[in-house]
């Protein structure tokens, strides 16, 4: 009996002693983290193998104890659903802000999660040394200011972490040529026009010289974009059709390019080309993609209706031979309707008077897609520390991050013989998503992480960049021309979209004909000032004194 | 009875309706021989009436998407479940509100009617269906919308046509309320149930927007949500500004033109079938519906 007792005892004293064992296991479940970054197709829950891998290293590794919760929201609905969620309480704990006006107006609601900057940097102490340090070999060093101003609210307090990237201030666009036509024509890459007057010069020959070759007269110049290389020429960019308003500095004060002396040289130079029938009377559409088709294809361009467009880069007309590959996706569209000798040709930019050119460029500073943090973790500084501390594991452990951003080598990726990493060329990006791939992708910055190894990777030994750069450096094929004003002016939104309409309205009208250029422009300034153009010249010059 | 002559304006009638009909047709045409084509054929562009070169690619990668079977299973499953439970109700609610002797039938009528003019908008119907604990089920894609004002006011229309004396007789041989709405009621109204329920279920089939509000778990998306991904994949250019900061490698890989016609026949084709063996049903039911107020 007492031999009893004692067992029991014993067993009790050991079940005790487990306990408090399996109290503090329970304590340590993991913390739950849901993101909801840009994503092409939603993960797959029986296939996702790169979450729990990511997982297992965070925790083991880095001692982070959680567990990732991928959300798929629809990129081309974002905020739509989003935004319910949001009011709801029910958004993921990351998430993106489209837009700086996006990112402005999370906050002022109070939606989205704000730190101090020394909580960010005690952190994620190597995400900051490396944006400070101005990323790779401190090439972006002057951009750290931008950096820090994009990354905070008015109240110092950070609210998003912005992505730093030399390609966001890198030329995109190019002027695309028909290879055929100009061959016709005689023109090769020695005589291609590099000044205004021999451009417009090429247009109508491509309209009245027969380049098709048919016999009939059923080809233009250009088309929408081409007009852009023509605001180009004169020094600035113009939404012109359907975009919104840029902004451009002389002696210290700002001006809007669309009510500027340069545009109206330009209409007077579109209406006359139209009046000759050179310019696609659909330019007015202000797109030269099929509706719903992919929009990087110049519909006209492809099928011989027009010469010259700057709708795509030179990355999707990339050859053959940069990544030995079937060539840039609008490449093998093009040679696939015209035939596999078809060609195509870069054009340099044309120059106007005072030698300028260009297409417009963006930021290397930007907050579109940059992660934001759901107001909830105000309330739990633990788990945003756990955020930023996952963000510096990705910006250290070159390994972590290959993992999410590539997957499982030999699976999705493989290395090939210069160290480059190839995705699977089987799998769609929504493929790739399913299987975890890119999922983690708003916990370690945008599209790369905060480290040398994840730059290197997706720019500066990336061929395909390396193709862009050095077709860039050619004369007249680079383009500098930037909005000078970065940030959201306060009655933008109430006023820009009706401006956009009124300009586009009314360039369409003088450039068809209908109104008469010299004597109405003033009257267009006029309207479009009092429209509201007014307002936005005074915040747009207040904004640029602040900065 | 004396057959009419068949006049010039009969003529033109049939012109402008057969007209109609091709413009139809011809849509469907071109996007059935897209769906046949390889890529570069919609690149071309122009009117495709007759295949110009044919492949069956399109419909291998559709069949072999899981995806869109899953979306399929989801897609039928709604539109069966909520088609027949949306109709019960509607008749239901439809039959007490087409009784005169109901108490108070012109506040009630109004009262549902009231709603088809104000909507609660977005944000507080999400809130509404997330406080019940609707989100990421089955059932959101059918309770919020269980009862139309529209199909309610159309079948009481047609209910008050239906004589009274019917019920009256019923009652005098024994059967109770639900007997009579049972057995002659929904009996006497098939042209109007065939109507609203040709309606419930195209409607279901093509609903898309509640799965993208409230569903999130990617085993419950429908066909629809499926398609439009395939659909508008790359078809947008991101901001001008952010296109430049992202490589085109990055972008959403672009689906073929054929490939988006074939998993839109693929989608349309079972709905398109059900349509010729109850439209018939159609004018009738509207017709009749809509004679009393």
């Amino acid at each position: 009996m007492k031999r009893k007792l004692l067992s029991c005892l014993v067993v009790l004293a050991l079940l005790l002693t487990c306990l408090p064992l399996s109290l503090a296991a329970a304590d340590e479940a993991p913390t739950k983290i849901s993101v909801a970054g840009y994503m092409f197709g939603p993960i797959d829950n029986d296939l996702d193998v790169v979450t729990p891998a990511v997982e297992k290293i965070l925790n083991e590794k880095y001692g982070l104890n959680v567990d990732i919760e991928v959300v798929y929201i629809e990129y081309s609905e974002y905020n739509e659903i989003l935004n319910p969620r949001l009011a709801a309480g029910t958004a993921p704990d990351v998430f993106l802000a489209m837009s700086d006006t996006m990112l402005e107006s999370y906050y002022d609601q109070g939606a989205i999660a704000s730190w101090d900057v020394d909580f960010f940097k005690e952190n994620a102490p190597d995400v900051c040394a490396f944006v400070m340090g101005g990323g790779v070999n401190g090439d972006l060093i002057d951009q750290v200011d931008k950096w820090m101003s994009a990354a905070t609210a008015a109240d110092g307090k950070m609210i998003t972490v912005p992505s730093l990237k030399p390609d966001g201030s890198m030329p995109y666009k190019t002027l695309i040529m028909r290879g055929d036509w100009l061959d016709k024509l005689g023109v090769t890459d020695e005589t291609l026009p590099k000044t205004v007057d021999d451009f417009v010069d090429l247009m109508y020959r491509f309209t009245t010289e027969d380049p098709d070759g048919d016999g009939e007269a059923d080809t233009y110049g250009m088309s929408a974009t081409g007009i852009k290389a023509l605001f180009g020429a004169y020094g600035v960019y113009c939404g012109f059709v359907g975009g919104t308003s840029y902004w451009y500095e002389k002696d210290g004060e700002i001006l809007n390019a669309d009510v500027s002396d340069a545009a109206k040289e330009v209409v007077s130079i579109l209406a006359k080309m139209y009046a000759d029938g050179v310019i696609d009377p659909e330019f007015v559409t202000g797109s030269e993609a099929v509706a719903g088709s992919y929009w990087a294809i110049s519909n006209g361009l492809v099928n011989g209706r027009f010469g010259a467009s700057a709708l795509a880069s030179i990355d999707h007309f990339r050859l053959k031979d940069v990544l030995n590959d079937n060539g840039g996706p609008v490449a093998q569209e093009y040679w696939a309707v015209n035939g596999d000798d078809a060609t195509f040709v870069y054009a340099p930019w044309p120059a106007g008077p005072d030698g300028d050119y260009g297409y417009c460029v963006g930021e290397a500073v930007a907050v579109s897609e940059s992660a934001v943090y759901n107001a909830a973790l105000n309330d739990d500084p633990e788990k945003l520390a756990k955020i930023f501390q996952i963000m510096n594991a990705f910006a250290t452990d070159d390994e972590l991050w290959t993992l999410a951003a590539y997957g499982i080598e030999g699976e999705h990726y493989t290395v090939a013989e210069d160290g480059r990493l190839v995705r699977n060329g089987e799998l769609t990006n929504a493929d790739l998503n399913a299987v975890g791939v890119w999922g983690c992708r708003s916990l370690y910055g945008a599209d790369r992480a905060f480290s040398d190894f994840s730059y290197n990777t997706l720019f500066y030994n990336d061929p395909s960049i390396a193709n862009r750069l050095n077709w860039f450096k050619k004369d007249q094929y680079n383009s500098y021309i930037q909005n000078a004003v970065t940030g959201v002016l306060p009655s933008a939104g109430d006023l820009q979209s009706e401006l956009n309409t009124y300009r586009d309205e009314t360039w369409i009208s003088m450039i068809k004909g209908e109104i008469d250029i010299e004597s109405g422009w003033a009257d267009y300034v006029q309207t479009y000032m009092d429209l509201g153009g007014e307002q936005l010249y005074t915040e747009a010059n207040e904004w640029y004194a602040n900065n | 009875m004396k057959r009419e002559k068949f006049t010039v304006w009969d003529a033109l009638i049939y012109l402008v309706l057969g007209l109609f009909c091709l413009s139809i047709v011809v849509a469907f045409l071109h996007l059935l021989n897209l769906s046949f084509s390889p890529s570069y054929i919609a690149t071309k562009g122009g009117l495709l009436l007759l295949p110009r070169d044919v492949t069956l690619d399109n419909y291998a990668k559709v069949i072999t998407n899981k995806y869109i079977w899953q979306g399929y299973r989801n897609t039928i499953l709604r539109t069966a479940v909520g088609t027949v439970v949306q109709l019960l109700f509607t008749a239901m609610g439809a039959y007490v509100l087409s009784k005169r002797y109901f108490p108070h039938r012109t506040f009630w009528t109004f009262f549902i009617v009231f709603t088809m003019f104000f909507s609660g908008g977005l944000i507080p119907t999400f809130l509404v269906v997330k406080s019940l604990g609707l989100l990421d089920t089955f059932a959101v894609m059918i309770l919020p919308g269980l009862i139309s004002a529209y199909n309610l006011t159309i079948m009481r229309n047609f209910f008050q046509s239906l004589p009274e004396e019917i019920e009256e007789s019923c009652m005098i041989d024994g059967a109770g309320r639900f007997r009579i709405f049972f057995q002659f009621i929904l009996p006497l109204s098939m042209p109007i149930l065939a109507t609203v329920a040709l309606w419930l279920a195209v409607g279901h089939w093509n609903a898309w927007f509640d799965v993208l509000i409230y569903i999130s778990d990617e085993t419950k998306f429908t066909l629809q949500i499926v398609l439009r991904r395939i659909i508008i994949t790359g078809s947008k250019e991101i901001l001008d500004t952010t296109a430049s900061a992202r490589s085109v490698s990055d972008e959403p890989l672009v689906s073929s033109e054929g490939l988006k016609a074939a998993c839109i026949f693929v989608t349309t084709l079972p709905i398109l079938c059900v349509y010729p063996f109850i439209q018939r049903y159609f004018v009738k039911g509207i017709m009749v519906g809509s004679l009393k107020g």
